[in-house]
């Protein structure tokens, strides 16, 4: 799934182990989520969108549209 | 590497350094009770529910592998690296289970001798530490751009 991680840390200035650190990860599992090897799971996304005062859905992108 | 390793440590959850120790004691434990019964039985040839007893020592190290194992999955905070050792006890239990069989179809044609004692649990082991090993690698951080 792609997503917006590395760019949003990018853009507050944290390293991989920063990120890693607040949400209480391995810097591995933070790499692997960046990029896209790993989806993490609803707990762990909500971490994200705490974190990073986003939607969930504006950080992850699952190529999927819906349709009414 | 010895850097790596060390950096690797001190970044590890509590829960990965629990089960690290937590491996190392019950493997020693399950080489000193295989070695001591062993010994014993060179010395004491013995049989009935002796030998019983005896041959089930090696049980509980290795059932308190498998706990320690267990209680590291429960309480592992991180998600990624609980999916990293799931899959390695997956593939090692794949590989242990596959070379028995296959080994067994060979005994059981009288095609090998019959291998020494605790070979699927070495194997096992061996396993589970090459897959670990192997994503370890897959999943290396080089950069932190």
């Amino acid at each position: 799934m792609r997503n917006r991680i590395r760019e949003l840390r990018v853009e507050r200035g944290w390293s991989q182990a920063d990120l890693a650190e607040k949400l209480e990860v391995s810097r591995q599992s933070v790499n692997a989520i960046e990029t896209g090897k790993y989806d993490p799971s609803l707990p762990l996304a909500f971490k994200l969108s705490r974190l990073f005062g986003r939607r969930i859905d504006a950080m992850f992108d699952d190529g999927m549209e819906i349709r009414a | 590497m010895t850097y790596e390793f060390g950096w690797q440590w001190r970044r590890s959850t509590k829960a990965a350094k629990t089960l690290a120790l937590g491996m190392i004691l019950t493997m020693s434990g399950f080489v000193l009770v295989v070695v001591g019964t062993s010994m014993f039985l060179d010395r004491h040839p013995s049989q009935g529910t002796q030998l019983v007893v005896l041959a089930a020592l090696p049980l509980f190290p290795m059932l308190c592998m498998l706990a320690v194992v267990g209680m590291y999955l429960q309480s592992e905070t991180d998600e990624f690296q609980r999916l990293v050792r799931v899959r390695s006890l997956l593939g090692a239990i794949a590989v242990a289970l596959a070379t028995n069989f296959f080994a067994g179809m060979l005994r059981g044609l009288g095609a090998i001798p019959s291998w020494p004692p605790f070979a699927e649990f070495v194997i096992f082991w061996f396993a589970f530490g090459a897959i670990q090993l192997v994503q370890v690698l897959a999943y290396r951080v080089r950069d932190d751009a």
